[in-house]
């Protein structure tokens, strides 16, 4: 049986979280279960948009900082979601090429001018546990394995640029050739989280200063990772902290906030 | 669970002493600084502006964009985190490095593929500081 749900607000029928209170939506796939929370700016169109698609395995696909707004605008990321339907399509098929999914994605990045960039995650998870990954830009994907957490983003830094960006490393042969997934293998209990900047730094006053609040709020979503609390109560942990800090400041969020979390069944 | 240790904010006093010369200067390495003044001239045309400067500043030598005095946060232009993400872009493209004093910025800078200044604050790890339960 096959599972799709593509996230966007662009989307007929999908109703985005209007709140940090709010709760977040699951998803199940069998040999994963999942919840996502997706909060745009504003409500305006832009910012994030992700695609989560299952069949023998789960493919996620994750998008950060699509910007633009208008009509022209919105046609444009029309084009940039159709475009990640289909490497999360190409993710999830049995044959994983990995050089037709780095293809799709830079068949998205020609698309794009150099004044949108996008920060992208792609994760695959099969039901034996094989798990790959790649990851471009500023969002952060997150493990937490036999007790013990890793972020995994870090090892993409310097090496996978954002969407938009590609063009920089070369041809498409010497990108085909230095970019790649890593692979490894998850069992029953294991978490991923993935999100975006937005998440990590979602009020003014921490992007303008006050680093320690920063790192510690890095820390706070490491940590709730590590509670082994259910997915969905670790979310709502991460956003309620957002949340009260953001009423103490008087501030809205300062970009779109989404966190996709994964648990291994 | 274990505590992490937070990583060290550098001050911008001891960045700018000898990393600093002036925009255009003869020194062996030129600045440019980020900062609200120089973003509330460029409103929309921010990236262009900045391209602009570098191709201008750019006749030897390093060039360091320097982002220590952050610009605000704006409604009408870029926020922080889209400037931030272009500037690494642009010194990728144009072979320029970023000087910051705040390890989270560096982080960013790092991820979206920007070159950090030596003397810039090095990035937050997460991995550094580790987690266990």
């Amino acid at each position: 049986m096959t599972y799709k749900l593509f996230i966007s607000d662009m989307k007929e029928g999908f109703e985005p979280q209007k709140s940090l209170i709010d709760r977040p939506e699951f998803f199940d796939a069998g040999h994963v279960k999942g919840c996502y929370f997706y909060l745009s700016r504003h409500g305006k169109l832009g910012g994030d948009t992700f695609t989560v698609k299952a069949d023998q395995g789960i493919a996620i696909s994750l998008l950060g900082d699509v910007s633009g707004h208008g009509s022209q605008d919105r046609y444009k990321l029309q084009s940039y979601t159709s475009g990640l339907e289909k490497v999360t399509d190409q993710i999830l098929s049995a044959r994983f090429d990995e050089k037709s999914i780095i293809r799709g994605i830079l068949s998205i990045d020609k698309r794009i001018p150099t004044d949108s960039l996008m920060a992208f995650s792609l994760v695959r998870i099969l039901k034996d546990g094989s798990f790959y990954y790649l990851n471009g830009g500023e969002n952060t994907i997150m493990s937490y394995k036999k007790g013990r957490s890793e972020d995994l983003s870090e090892r993409f830094w310097g090496k996978v640029p954002k969407i938009g960006a590609f063009s920089l490393l070369g041809n498409e042969e010497k990108v085909l050739q230095e970019v790649s997934f890593f692979k490894d293998k998850l069992t029953e209990g294991d978490r991923i989280l993935i999100f975006t900047d937005g998440v990590a730094e979602y009020s003014e006053t921490r992007q303008r200063g006050k680093e320690e609040l920063k790192q510690e709020r890095l820390c706070e979503i490491q940590e709730q990772l590590c509670t082994g609390k259910p997915l969905d109560i670790i979310i709502q942990e991460i956003n309620k902290s957002a949340q009260t800090q953001l009423r103490k400041l008087h501030e809205d969020l300062a970009d779109d906030y989404t966190i996709i979390g994964l648990g291994m069944v | 669970m274990e505590r992490n240790i937070y990583a060290e904010r550098v001050p911008i006093e001891e960045m700018s002493t000898d990393v600093v010369r002036n925009m255009k200067g003869k020194g062996p390495e030129k600045r440019i600084v980020i900062n609200d003044k120089y973003i509330s001239t460029l409103h929309k045309d921010w990236a262009k502006k900045l391209k602009e400067d570098l191709t201008d500043a750019f006749g030897g030598g390093e060039v360091v964009l320097d982002m220590s005095d952050k610009p605000k946060f704006s409604r009408d232009g870029p926020n922080y985190q889209d400037l931030r993400s272009h500037i690494a872009y642009l010194s990728i493209l144009g072979n320029y490095s970023i000087l910051t004093s705040d390890p989270i910025d560096a982080r960013m800078i790092k991820a979206a593929g920007g070159k950090l200044s030596s003397k810039s604050a090095k990035p937050y790890s997460l991995n550094q500081q580790g987690c266990y339960s």
